[in-house]
C-alpha cells in the first residue's frame, strides 16, 4: 500500500470569536489525496478552504484530529521542515511572496534555506525556471513581471525545493485571463510530470480542469468527486452560494425547459456537441 | 544583465570595477579613504588625483557622473572651502573689513576641497559600479565575523534585500492610492506646506496598513519556504575572489603605502 500524499482524519480547527464562543473553521474533515492527483477545492469565502490548505503545509495545526503528509503527522514539531520540503505553497497575492529582488535569487530562496550546496542550487534553479517556462526572465526584477509570470516564479521556487506536492491558495484570483491560463497550463504540465496539485479556486472553469473536486461549505466537506459528478448538482451548489461552470448552468436551464440533455455536461464543447446531436 | 533595476545609483556595466568582488571593493574604498587623509603635499595630491582618475576611467562611467555624485554635497564643499580661505591666518592678499584672504588660506582651501571631492567621487564609484543587491551581499559577508559580538549580519542583509525588493512595489502602491484619493477630490499638489503635509495623511495611512499586510503575508510565505534565519543557510551565488580582486587590492595598498611614505619619510 502506498502512503497517501495528504491524509486528514476528522481534522477540526477551532478558534474563539470576540465573545469567547468557539467557532469551527474546519469540522471533521477526513480527506485523502493520493500522489499525482489534481484536486480542486472550492467553497465560498469563509468556508474554511484556505484554513485547510494551511494545514497541509503546517502553517496551522489541527485543534483535534490529525493531518498527515507523506505519513508524517503535522502536529509533531520535528516533522515541520520535512513536510515543508514535500508540500510547497503558493499564495494569492503574487507580490507578497517574492522575497528577492532578482527572479533567480527568489527561486533559489527555498533551496538556500535548506542548506543545499551552491552548485546544486544553480542547477535546480535553472531547471525549475525551465519547467515553468521563465528561463529568459532569470535576471529580471520581479516587479517588471506580470501577475501570471510572478505566480510561475513562485511555483518555480517550490520546484527548486523539489517538493512533490503544490498547494495553491487562490493563485489566480488577482490575475487577468491570460495570466490565469498561464498558471493553469503550468500546473497541468507539472501534474503530468507527477506532481500532486491541490488548487483552491473561485473559478469553476479551473475546477472543471481538475481530476477531482472537493466542495467545502461551512467548515465541512459537502461533496467530493469527479468534476462531472459534482457540477451536475447545480441546485446544491447554488444553494451553497457557489457558481457552476457556464456550460453546466446553461444545460441545466435547457433541461428545465424540457430539452433532453445529459446531466454530465460541464464544458462548452460538450454542450455544443450535445446540442448538435439533438437536431 | 540587471539593466532594468534602477534602484540606487547603480550604473550597469561590465568593467573591471564592476566585476570586482563587493567585499574587496568595500574594503578598498575604506583603505583609500584613510589614504586620502594621509596626503598633505602637492605631490601626494597628484598621486591621489591620478589614482582616482584612473579608477574612473577604468569604470567607463560617463564623466557627468563625477558632477552627479558631487551635486548633493556642493553646499558642504563650498562651505569647507570658504572656511579655509577666509579663516586661515597668514600672508594677507586681499582684505575687506573683517574678511581677509590669505595665501595659506587659498592653498589650504584648495587642498581641503580637493580632499573632499576625491573622497566623494571615489566612494561613489562603489555605489555606481555595484548593484544594491551585490552590495548587500558584500556587507553581509563582511559583517559575518562580527556575529560573535552580537551583530545580526544575516538579519540586516535580509532586511536590506526585502527593502530593495519592495521599494518598487510600494512606489506603485503609493501611486495607486494617490490616484484613488485624487479621484475622490484630494489635493496633493497645491496649498501651503502645512496643508500639503496634512494631505499626505490619507496617503500614508493606507500605505502603512498595506505594508503591514504585505509584511505579514511575506512572513508566512517565507516560513512556508523553510526560512529559519541565517543558521545553516547556503547561498546560490557564493562570493569568490579572483586574480582581479588581488590586483585591485594590491593597487590600493601600493598607493596607500606610497602616500604614507611621502607623509612620514
Amino acid at each position: 500500500m502506498t502512503i497517501p500524499m495528504i491524509k486528514t482524519d476528522r481534522l477540526c480547527h477551532t478558534y474563539e470569536d470576540e465573545d469567547g464562543k468557539v467557532v469551527y473553521a474546519l469540522k471533521d474533515i477526513s480527506l485523502t489525496v493520493d500522489k499525482g492527483e489534481f484536486v480542486a477545492i472550492i467553497g465560498t469565502n469563509g468556508s474554511g478552504k484556505s484554513t485547510l490548505a494551511k494545514h497541509f503545509n503546517v502553517l496551522l495545526t489541527p485543534t483535534s484530529g490529525t493531518c498527515e503528509v507523506c505519513g508524517m503527522r503535522t502536529d509533531e514539531a520535528e516533522n515541520i521542515w520535512k513536510i515543508r520540503q514535500h508540500v510547497g505553497m503558493v499564495f494569492q497575492n503574487p507580490d507578497n511572496q517574492i522575497v528577492a529582488a532578482i527572479v533567480e535569487e527568489d527561486v533559489a530562496f527555498g533551496p538556500e534555506n535548506l542548506g543545499i550546496p551552491s552548485d546544486e542550487i544553480k542547477s535546480r534553479v535553472s531547471d525549475a525556471l525551465k519547467r515553468v517556462n521563465m528561463t529568459i526572465y532569470a535576471k529580471h526584477g520581479p516587479h517588471l513581471l506580470s501577475g501570471g509570470q510572478k505566480q510561475r516564479i513562485a511555483i518555480a521556487g517550490i520546484l527548486a525545493m523539489q517538493c512533490d506536492c503544490i498547494v495553491l491558495d487562490e493563485p489566480t484570483a488577482m490575475l487577468d485571463p491570460v495570466g490565469r491560463k498561464e498558471v493553469m497550463d503550468t500546473l497541468h504540465q507539472l501534474n503530468r510530470e507527477g506532481i500532486t496539485v491541490i488548487i483552491i479556486t473561485h473559478f469553476m472553469e479551473e475546477a472543471v480542469q481538475a481530476e477531482r473536486v472537493v466542495v467545502i461549505d461551512k467548515a465541512e466537506v459537502k461533496m467530493d468527486g469527479v468534476p462531472r459528478h459534482v457540477f451536475s448538482k447545480v441546485k446544491e451548489l447554488k444553494d451553497m452560494g457557489l457558481d457552476v461552470p457556464v456550460a453546466a448552468e446553461l444545460a441545466e436551464r435547457l433541461r428545465q425547459k424540457g430539452i433532453p440533455l445529459p446531466a454530465s455536461i460541464i464544458t462548452e464543447k460538450e454542450l455544443g456537441d450535445a446540442l448538435c446531436q439533438l437536431s | 544583465m540587471l539593466t532594468d533595476i534602477t534602484l540606487g545609483q547603480y550604473f550597469p556595466g561590465t568593467s573591471f570595477l564592476h566585476r570586482l568582488d563587493p567585499r574587496v571593493k568595500i574594503i578598498a574604498v575604506m583603505i583609500f579613504i584613510v589614504a586620502i587623509f594621509l596626503a598633505n603635499s602637492l605631490e601626494s595630491y597628484g598621486i591621489v588625483t591620478a589614482f582616482v582618475a584612473l579608477n574612473f576611467a577604468i569604470s567607463r562611467l560617463p564623466v557627468r557622473f563625477i558632477f552627479k555624485s558631487l551635486k548633493p554635497l556642493w553646499v558642504i564643499i563650498i562651505f569647507t572651502m570658504a572656511v579655509h580661505v577666509f579663516a586661515t591666518p597668514g600672508e594677507v592678499l586681499w582684505q575687506y573689513s573683517v574678511l581677509h584672504i590669505t595665501k595659506e588660506g587659498l592653498y589650504q582651501g584648495a587642498l581641503m576641497t580637493a580632499r573632499l571631492v576625491f573622497l566623494i567621487v571615489f566612494s561613489s564609484l562603489l555605489t555606481y559600479t555595484t548593484s544594491p543587491i551585490v552590495l548587500t551581499d558584500g556587507i553581509e559577508h563582511l559583517l559575518n565575523p562580527f556575529k560573535r559580538i552580537g551583530v545580526p549580519a544575516h538579519e540586516l542583509a535580509m532586511m536590506m534585500t526585502i527593502a530593495l525588493r519592495f521599494i518598487p512595489t510600494l512606489l506603485e502602491e503609493t501611486d495607486r492610492i494617490m490616484k484613488a484619493q485624487t479621484a475622490r477630490g484630494a489635493n496633493f499638489t497645491s496649498g501651503s506646506l502645512i496643508q500639503r503635509g496634512k494631505s499626505m495623511i490619507p496617503l500614508l495611512v493606507p500605505l502603512f496598513v498595506s505594508a503591514f499586510r504585505r509584511a505579514d503575508d511575506l512572513a508566512t510565505a517565507m516560513e512556508a519556504r523553510c526560512y529559519r534565519g541565517g543558521e545553516g543557510r547556503t547561498r546560490m551565488n557564493e562570493l569568490s575572489c579572483t586574480y582581479r580582486d588581488a590586483i585591485a587590492m594590491a593597487a590600493v595598498l601600493i598607493v596607500t603605502a606610497l602616500l604614507a611614505a611621502m607623509r612620514w619619510l
